[in-house]
């Protein structure tokens, strides 16, 4: 359960480390997208409609003439921002909620418990639909609306985690030197419970993106015309069956950063899980 | 009286990644029938490791790399899991450390001790029942029937070890190894369930493994006792002289270590540095860079288990007694 | 003895009890008594040997004492201030003279602190120190005097053996200097040869240091080597008390006699 272990776990873990690099690579064209491709994503050039891929448009164009490539490569820097920001903030709530629950126990636990059951009972597109209706497509709604609905699974694992390490001695340690709830908090709790955060965020991830592609869709999540896959799908509808690749290329971009993502958080599970540890370990 | 088991040059390996680590190396030992010994050493010394190699229970990476367990002049090495099966239980039982993994929390005590006779001797309902009954109040519980149809998580820790006990000699075997089935318990309770066990011992005159990591309790069951160290037997005699007259430094070494009765508030005794990895044994004797009475060959070679009723593994001593 | 009988009186306990009510809506109601009127005194520097089989109450008594766990009802006098009654930078303050070491070296140390970190955070705790620097001074003494290899300061709890460990939580227990430390089971996770060094140390430390011990074990023959008094405790509550010695070739509850006669003494 230290670094060095979980790095060689994870070399050993061949899928996890293919998703590893994919992940890299679509970081690496988020951040550089501007310098990857000679296109401005939302230039319409009419004259260039509906082109099928050739070496001047390798994903080809759409109705406005504007490069599916580019667009894609747009669209990742907000699925992957809508991803990790919303899951940052849904780890964040869902932290301290957990270990308030977890940690006092009591009234807080039941009052933090029920709403955990009431988060989680939602039918979660429905109510993502319903407040991103309230709140009005756009970017930072997305973060918000999707990482208030997608705590209660963090917090519910972290509440029981801390169940589970609340009666160390070494809580009881510090207790008896006087320290604070809050330093048991930061400094006990939160350091045992980062392996669990980092898989749950690298889990909540696809979620995120899928959800925001489902929204976009709707046309509740990223309004027109800025490309992301979800509006780029619902745009290219119309299109199946002439264009097929319209509608291909950015499905094809979610469904292999999804994947990656679970794989990868997978692996990482797999790789923290201590459980798994005693198990291989002799005598 | 004929030697019940004899263990001969067994080592065992546990395989490793890295590395090939020596758990048990070129143990020796013969056991009379009807004769309890002793096997004393601090954890890791390789003691368990060897309760369960007697009882075929090791498993990967842990393997018996050398040697033969002969058990009525049967080598147990040799024998398949279904023959091992057939000993277990009716020739050979174990008694373990915490009987709650061991016992089913959920099922009638009863239920339990009648499964092991069952799978040995094909009885009648009526009669499983009867001896079930019998081998509980066998060990000492007054209330047989009450406890027979009780389930074990609502009995007391004592109460479990003695279901465990009457599990083990359910089928009168005549080996009983138990790993330190005292250790989970109160001293008051330690102190009843020895005198039970040594009560069964003497009636039926059953040969016993005794395995400790406490000199007094060993002291208590024991009519040999083996030493342990690092994987090794560093000495190994009969009770009252190992405890009268230790000629091996470690075992010196242990039993000042033990808070005496009558020092008072004085510092202990304390052997110095600590157990060595099995991954990074001394070349010399394992012993050898704790020992206060080393001499040179010590750190050079091993030394051999040498006596006729005292054995010791040490140059320095072996060498002394030489010369007398 | 007479010499610490006279010395002065650094913990009253007094009536102490502590009651757990079990039985949920329909059942009746049953009360468990885990402490029921235990009463001591503590001087300075000696040590009190507390002993009993498990359920006796004496891991209750020391966590009440402590107040890692609220008692139903009793005094317990630090000092000259009732610390039960004490609260914010008071109870702080109080703290610090009162320190505790457990039985268990693995659960004891957090995994994912530092020995530096580890040993340091009482200090952290009661700011008590000026600069990093002075921190680190009085980290690094500690270590010496437990016995602790100052190279071993950046590296984590999982890197040492057992006694090693129950080092580096005596370390932590007494860096402040306290007056009393209440042990609960220090030594009985470890092997003989190890536990034979820790008690030693914990000698040495009580020489050096003058604290108080409350010992507290099942084990009784390291009781008798460490304690200057005992008190036998059976159901919550404490049938004997007196010099080690009387207890042990003198004793008078019919308990005690029971309890010592079933040590298994070596021959």
């Amino acid at each position: 359960m230290y670094h060095s272990d979980i790095l060689k776990n994870m070399a050993k873990n061949k899928i996890a480390i293919l998703s590893a690099m994919i992940l890299i690579c679509l970081v690496i064209i988020c951040i550089f997208a501007p310098f990857l491709t000679p296109y401005d994503p939302n230039k319409q050039a009419l004259n260039d409609r509906l082109l099928a891929p050739s070496m001047t448009h390798l994903w080809g164009t759409d109705q406005y003439g504007r490069d599916i490539l580019t667009r894609c490569i747009y669209g990742c820097r907000i699925s992957l921002s809508v991803g990790i920001i919303s899951q940052l903030i849904a780890t964040f709530i869902g932290y301290f909620l957990g270990v308030a629950a977890g940690y006092f126990g009591e009234i807080v636990d039941d009052i933090i418990s029920f709403i955990i059951q009431v988060f989680s009972s939602f039918p979660f597109l429905l109510f993502a639909m319903a407040l991103m209706y309230a709140l009005g497509a756009g970017k930072v709604n997305l973060y918000l609306s999707l990482g208030f609905l997608s705590w209660a699974a963090t917090a519910r694992l972290i509440r029981s985690k801390v169940m589970e390490i609340k009666n160390q001695e070494y809580i009881q340690a510090c207790k008896i030197d006087g320290g604070s709830n809050l330093r048991i908090i930061l400094k006990h709790l939160l350091p045992n419970c980062i392996p669990m955060l980092i898989v749950s965020i690298t889990l909540g991830i696809p979620n995120a993106i899928l959800s925001e592609a489902s929204l976009s869709y709707l046309g509740l999540g990223i309004p027109v015309p800025t490309a992301s896959w979800g509006n780029m799908i619902a745009e290219s509808q119309q299109f199946i069956r002439s264009n097929t690749y319209y509608s291909l290329f950015p499905g094809l971009c979610i469904i292999v950063t999804v994947m990656a993502f679970n794989m990868f958080g997978d692996g990482l599970r797999d790789a923290l899980d201590p459980k798994l540890h005693s198990q291989k370990g002799g005598l | 009286m004929s030697t019940l088991l004899s263990i001969k040059n067994l080592n065992v390996d546990i395989f490793s990644e890295k590395s090939i680590l020596p758990v048990i190396n070129n143990v020796n030992i013969d056991l009379k029938e009807g004769e309890v010994l002793g096997i004393v050493g601090e954890s890791g010394c390789g003691k368990s490791m060897l309760a369960s190699a007697v009882m075929g229970l090791l498993s990967p990476p842990a393997k018996v790399t050398n040697g033969e367990i002969l058990f009525e002049n049967e080598d147990l090495v040799k024998l398949s899991q279904k023959e091992l099966q057939n000993i277990r239980g009716s020739k050979i039982s174990m008694i373990f450390q915490e009987p709650m993994t061991s016992l089913n929390p959920l099922m009638k005590c009863g239920r339990q001790i009648e499964e092991v006779l069952f799978t040995h001797e094909k009885l009648g309902r009526g009669e499983l029942r009867k001896k079930a009954i019998h081998a509980i109040s066998e060990v000492g519980i007054g209330r047989a029937v009450d406890v027979y149809n009780d389930i074990p998580s609502r009995l007391s820790g004592g109460m479990r070890q003695r279901i465990m006990i009457a599990m083990a000699l359910i089928c009168n075997p005549r080996l009983l190894i138990c790993d330190e089935p005292t250790t989970a318990l109160d001293v008051t309770i330690q102190a009843q369930i020895l005198k039970l066990i040594k009560e069964i011992q003497n009636k039926k005159k059953t040969s016993v493994i005794f395995i400790s990591h406490d000199m007094g309790v060993i002291s208590k069951m024991a009519d040999r006792v083996a030493v342990m160290y690092a994987g090794q037997i560093v000495e190994i005699a009969g009770a009252n002289e190992i405890f009268t007259n230790p000629k091996h430094p470690y075992t010196i070494g242990l039993l000042r270590a033990i808070p005496d009765m009558n020092t008072g508030t004085k510092a202990l005794h304390d052997i110095r540095g600590s157990v060595p990895m099995l991954d990074a044994l001394p070349n010399g004797c394992l012993f050898s860079p704790r020992c206060d009475i080393a001499i040179k060959k010590c750190f050079k070679e091993r030394p051999k288990l040498k006596g006729d009723k005292h054995c010791t593994r040490c140059f320095v001593v072996n060498d002394k007694e030489s010369y007398e | 003895m007479t010499k610490k009988a006279m010395s002065e009186v650094l913990l009253k306990v007094s009536n102490l009890k502590k009651y757990y009510n079990s039985g949920s809506l329909f059942q009746k109601k049953k009360t468990l008594k885990a402490l029921d009127g235990v009463s001591f005194e503590l001087h300075r520097g000696e040590t009190l040997g507390i002993v009993g089989e498990s359920g006796c109450g004496k891991s209750t008594l020391a966590k009440s004492i402590i107040r890692l766990i609220e008692p139903t009802a009793g005094e317990i006098i630090l000092g000259d201030k009732d610390f039960r009654k004490l609260s914010g930078q008071n109870l702080k303050e109080a703290r610090k003279h009162i320190k505790m070491i457990f039985q268990d070296p693995y659960s004891s140390l957090n995994p994912r602190m530092t020995v530096n970190e580890i040993i340091g955070e009482p200090l952290d705790i009661a700011k008590a120190y000026k600069d990093v620097e002075e921190r680190n001074k009085k980290i690094e003494n500690t270590m010496e005097t437990v016995g602790l290899d100052l190279s071993w300061k950046n590296r984590f709890p999982h890197e040492f053996s057992g006694g090693q460990r129950q080092r580096i939580g005596i370390a932590k227990a007494i860096i402040l200097n306290p007056d009393i430390v209440i042990c609960d089971e220090p030594v009985s996770a470890l092997d003989v040869s190890i536990q034979a060094k820790i008690i030693n140390l914990l000698l040495r430390l009580q020489r050096e240091l003058n604290i108080s011990y409350i010992f507290i074990s099942h084990d009784l023959s390291v009781v008798r080597h460490i304690a200057d008094r005992v008190m036998v405790m059976y159901g919550g509550k404490v049938v004997e008390e007196g010099i080690t010695e009387d207890i042990f070739s003198n004793p008078k509850d019919d308990y005690t006699k029971t309890l010592l006669e079933s040590i298994p003494y070596i021959i």
